[in-house]
């Protein structure tokens, strides 16, 4: 099916116009779920297991990314996301498991695998002594030879970041967000098939953000498999196809975002501001369809629904049958620090 | 690895802090041995020698005046004499105003102090000239008592001395002195050095040590060529800030140090790749960052430096003597030793065995540093 | 107490390096002094070296040349006599003069065109000059023995005799300070100053430059401690660790010569001599710490500032050596004055041993740690405006 044909049907199929704005996202997603029903395994994880002395940071973790896709991998600091990271790409050993990608085993001497893979790791990591031309010329030329392709490719990678006004600056007078922009630059330059990120964005401006997020939606567009790292759950649910979460190193849920926050109870959350309420009031309103948690603290209704459309209304309608004021009304979707919350009893950003 | 080794030249030629100290540090160094060593113990042996005399009242006495008198006297004489009784003597000696106390008698007799070795080539001196003294006297009485119509001529032989012994030098470069050895020394310290570099590839190999590392590690590149490409690269960088050095020391100092030239000039470079070899050898040992690592390559330069005889001139010669093995496998004493071999001898046989010897310990640290980093995986980064 | 106390949390980290320093140190210093103990003979006398004598003459007076070296020097035989046997041997210190008697020596001696002696010695070894002197000295007396109307035979036995009546050299030992027997400790002693100049800038440089971070004396800088504490407390810091050090070495002083020796009189002057220098050493570091200088540079200016002083001011090669000139230039540095008063406690230079002088070139010496210590907090003051700026 064509973009714009999916495009078409979701947008008609809601008349909620709440709805509305998440159709492109939708479609988009759509289109890239169908590419990928199609697609191979670019990399699978199987029962991978690494410990620290005592500590167990990855714990029987299983992971296939589709090719084609943007994955997602989310987690809190200190979850296991940049160990796993750091197994697979043969840098780290583990104590058990298996790791493929694109079907062979990734040891540290099979050289034709790893230029298949660019990196982008959490650290900057580039050469203060060469400008940012230089860099990426450097760390293309590990897997380019060819010097004309590789001045190409270079060409290329600084005006896909950007950074085209800045290519005869040194990193130390780069701001955060250009730095992270040289980094990424340097670890896509020589057009890899699977691009691994591992918190790209972090202490990045976000003017920088967004840019670096549309830049790997167009790397994954021009068919490049994305592993995505981060601990920003709205940088994930933007981009990612698919989206595991992790903690303690142990894959805790797996799926797109609204798989995701299907496993849980809440599926709305409505806030309204309004002067008082009596108990009465917060026990009728808990009777109402889909409610199941109903809160009033400070001037402020919490109504928690599972499930159900148009939650929204049937609640406004009854404050006014009973002829409350209200003032700031506010109702949003789940978010998956709220999935992260409900699986493992914490915040997302702990 | 073309593209390794220029990417390389350009990070280590624009660390312009690190390149100036690199190339002060044997120019500094030079100059100040040059200034320390200057006129080394000329003010001893041409000085004017003080002395206390103790005359008897006999013939004795008098040919002792006579002479010490004599050479006491004039621009720059040989003795500066006091005379004096014994007690004014010893008081003098005591105080380190005279180097000696010489009492005449049948033999005259030279009594120095213990108290001083400052004076001791001064001592000597006095004890030769005592001697000498008193075997002319002799001389003279035996003549005068045995052939007295020879007695002139005995005297007036006095005043032509022959000289009975020359010297021929069995070394190439009769210049080359004492002092020489410390500059030797100085250049095997600077090549060595050159470890720092070879610590700073070592360290930016290891994926564990930094994200840099790491980052070239997970790349398509062979780890093996990447770090040969960058040892290449350290060891030219070396060699040309010590080349000038070098020359400093030989054409603006002229110290000496460049006999036979290409052979000096190879020495140079074999110490260099020897101390980047052996930096990137320590470099791969252990998780320590880099400043501790340079701290490890100091420690154990320094020793090697000073079994050298960098600080106390004769400790090759001693080591030599107790333990040869050491010099013929400590990088230091195989450097210096290259370099005074180029001075000392017409053959290059012990200075072939010494760049042999070197070239072995480079490839052996170069091959063992790349067997600890390559197809390694970390226990933890 | 706040900086003083985290000084030594961060000096903590920085152990393992310290005790490599150290220990490199303490090996190195213990040699250096065991090695230079034998030229502290107590007795005079002109050393025995070895010699070759190669006689091509086979002759009466070379063989009385033979017996008269023999007596004053080892004479060493060697298998090969070639030159590159002779030159190997000359080179390893096997032999240090190589004496060559060419055929025709005697028959020549007493004519008006006598054949010459040849020798070769290692120029490195002043003793071989002597060898000459003697060898002069004693054909010389011969040659005037045949002059004066003695046959060759009756002119060698004179001067045999004569040399054999010749009185020893006699070696008065007079009775300067307390003495310690053990003339090594001095030694000990001197090349601590060349150790301290290097240990101290290298294990105390990297935990200064920490608090010199521009992020981390951001912070301090804001907080509510004011600069001069802080300065002081890091000064603090910086002199408690370096005692420490002093501690440890003299304590290995103590442990290597004994208590008998170390605090004797000598000692003990030379052992407030060194904690003085100690305090020099520290004052120079807080100076190079104001640098910023990081790894190789700091390395490489540490043997600069050690190697360079040590050659200048007679650490290693000895004060009464170094030229006038040398010695002039020496006097701006604070070492100089440092082994002075090694010198002159241990009556090594002649200079006789005066308390007054003693207190003079103490003094000397706090004049320089002023003076250091003076520039290190202009310095300081400097780089923090630039810093901040």
């Amino acid at each position: 099916m064509s973009y714009q044909v999916l495009t078409f049907i979701t947008t008609n199929q809601s008349e909620n116009p709440l709805y509305f704005s998440h159709a492109e996202q939708a479609a988009q997603r759509y289109h890239t779920i169908w590419r990928l029903l199609m697609a191979n395994t670019a990399v699978k994880i199987e029962n991978l297991v690494k410990r620290y002395g005592e500590v167990i940071a990855v714990d029987h973790l299983n992971l296939t990314i589709r090719e084609g896709e943007i994955f997602g991998l989310l987690g809190p600091n200190g979850c296991g996301k940049t160990t796993t990271i750091n197994c697979l790409l043969s840098l780290l050993s583990y104590d058990k498991g298996d790791i493929e990608i694109f079907g062979e085993e990734i040891t540290p001497t099979n050289y034709k695998l790893k230029s298949q893979i660019g990196v982008v790791m959490q650290n900057v990591a580039v050469f203060d002594e060469l400008t940012v031309s230089e860099n990426i010329d450097y760390f293309c030329g590990l897997y380019i030879r060819d010097k004309a392709l590789r001045k190409q490719y270079v060409e290329e990678a600084i005006a896909f970041v950007g950074l085209e006004h800045f290519r005869k600056f040194y990193p130390k007078k780069l701001s955060g967000g250009l730095l992270r922009r040289l980094n990424i630059a340097c670890g896509i330059a020589h057009k890899p098939k699977l691009i691994i990120l591992d918190e790209p964005t972090v202490a990045v401006d976000p003017q920088s953000r967004n840019k670096i997020l549309e830049g790997i939606v167009e790397l994954n567009r021009r068919g490049a498999t994305i592993l995505y790292t981060s601990h920003y759950m709205d940088e994930v649910e933007q981009i990612c196809s698919r989206i595991a979460i992790i903690d303690q190193g142990k894959n805790l849920a797996l799926g797109t975002t609204e798989e995701l926050k299907k496993l849980i109870k809440k599926s709305e959350i409505i806030t309204i501001d309004i002067l008082t309420l009596t108990e009465e009031d917060i026990a009728a309103i808990r009777q109402l369809p889909h409610v199941y948690e109903v809160s009033f603290d400070q001037h402020k209704l919490t109504v928690l629904c599972s499930g159900g459309q148009h939650n929204l209304i049937h609640v406004l309608d009854y404050l006014q049958k009973k002829s409350y004021s209200f003032g700031y009304v506010h109702s949003e979707l789940p978010s998956l620090n709220d999935v992260f919350l409900e699986i493992t009893g914490k915040e997302l950003r702990d | 690895m073309i593209q390794i080794i220029f990417c390389s030249f350009k990070r280590l030629f624009r660390n312009t802090t690190n390149m100036f100290w690199i190339l002060i540090f044997p120019i500094i160094l030079g100059t100040f041995f040059y200034i320390a060593f200057s006129n080394l113990g000329a003010s001893e042996s041409m000085s004017t020698i003080p002395v206390a005399v103790v005359l008897t009242d006999d013939y004795y006495g008098e040919a002792l005046k006579q002479t010490v008198t004599q050479l006491s006297e004039g621009e720059d004489p040989f003795l500066d004499t006091t005379f004096c009784s014994e007690e004014e003597a010893r008081k003098l000696l005591e105080n380190g105003d005279v180097c000696g106390m010489i009492q005449s008698g049948s033999q005259a007799k030279l009594s120095i102090s213990a108290n001083t070795s400052a004076d001791n080539i001064k001592q000597s001196i006095l004890a030769a000239f005592v001697e000498e003294f008193n075997l002319r006297c002799d001389l003279l009485i035996d003549t005068m008592q045995k052939h007295p119509e020879n007695a002139e001529k005995v005297i007036s032989a006095f005043q032509n001395p022959h000289a009975f012994n020359e010297e021929v030098s069995l070394q190439k470069n009769p210049n080359v002195d004492t002092y020489t050895q410390y500059f030797y020394n100085l250049l095997a310290m600077a090549c060595l050095y050159a470890a720092m570099a070879g610590v700073t590839v070592a360290v930016e190999n290891q994926g564990n040590l930094s994200t840099l590392a790491a980052r070239k590690t997970v790349s398509a590149r062979k780890k093996s060529s990447m770090i040969i490409g960058e040892l290449i690269a350290a060891t030219i960088f070396e060699f040309v800030l010590n080349l000038i050095g070098f020359f400093y020391l030989s054409y603006i100092l002229k110290v000496g140090v460049d006999a036979q030239l290409p052979y000096a000039v190879l020495s140079l470079f074999t110490g260099v790749l020897t101390g980047v070899s052996l930096g990137f050898f320590f470099g791969t040992l252990g998780k320590k960052g880099k400043e501790e690592k340079d701290g490890l390559i100091f420690a154990v330069i320094m020793p090697l430096c000073f079994l050298s005889g960098l600080m106390v001139g004769n400790m090759r010669v001693l080591i030599d003597r107790v333990a040869p093995v050491v010099n013929r496998i400590n990088p230091a004493a195989l450097i210096t030793d290259s370099f005074y071999c180029l001075s000392i001898f017409e053959g290059h046989a012990r200075y072939t065995r010494n760049i042999v010897t070197l070239l072995l310990l480079s490839i052996l640290f170069i091959g063992l540093g790349i067997l600890k980093t390559r197809r390694s995986r970390y226990a933890s980064i | 107490m706040q900086v003083f106390n985290i000084f030594f949390k961060i000096a903590k980290k920085h152990l393992g390096q310290v005790f490599i320093f150290s220990g490199v140190f303490l090996v190195l210093i213990f040699i250096m002094s065991i090695s230079q103990s034998k030229a502290l003979s107590g007795d005079f006398s002109t050393k025995k070296i070895d010699i070759t004598i190669l006689d091509e003459d086979h002759s009466m007076l070379s063989q009385s040349i033979q017996d008269y070296l023999g007596t004053r020097h080892n004479l060493v035989t060697l298998e090969k006599t070639d030159t590159e046997s002779l030159t190997d041997n000359l080179f390893y210190q096997q032999i240090s003069y190589v004496l060559t008697i060419p055929k025709g020596f005697e028959a020549q001696f007493l004519t008006d065109t006598p054949l010459k002696l040849s020798h070769s010695i290692r120029q490195d070894n002043a003793n071989g000059f002597f060898v000459n002197e003697q060898l002069n000295s004693y054909l010389d007396s011969i040659s005037l023995y045949c002059t004066g109307g003695y046959s060759l035979t009756d002119a060698i036995a004179a001067t045999d005799q004569n040399l054999a009546a010749s009185p020893k050299v006699e070696t008065i030992t007079f009775q300067k300070t307390g003495n310690s027997r053990n003339k090594t400790m001095f030694y000990w002693f001197q090349y601590m100053s060349y150790i301290f100049l290097m240990i101290f800038p290298l294990s105390l440089v990297p935990i200064l430059v920490t608090f010199q971070q521009t992020d981390v004396s951001a912070r301090i800088a804001c907080s509510a401690l004011p600069a001069q504490a802080r300065t002081l407390q890091l000064g603090l810091g910086c002199i408690c660790y370096s005692i420490l050090t002093w501690l440890i070495f003299t304590l290995a002083a103590v442990l290597f010569f004994g208590p008998k020796n170390v605090f004797s009189q000598q000692g003990q002057l030379c052992i407030l001599n060194s904690f003085v220098f100690t305090l020099i050493c520290v004052a120079l570091t807080l100076l190079l710490s104001t640098f910023g200088l990081k790894d190789n540079a700091l390395n490489l200016i540490a043997n600069i500032i050690g190697i360079g002083m040590s050659f200048l001011c007679g650490i290693f090669v000895p004060q009464w050596y170094l030229s006038t000139g040398v010695l002039a230039v020496a006097k701006f540095l604070p070492a100089y004055w440092y082994i002075k008063i090694i010198n002159m406690v241990t009556g090594l230079s002649g200079e006789s041993y005066s308390l007054a002088n003693y207190w003079k070139y103490i003094g000397m010496q706090c004049i320089f740690l002023v003076a250091i210590f003076s520039v290190y907090l202009m310095a300081n003051k400097q780089r923090k405006k630039t810093s901040l700026a």
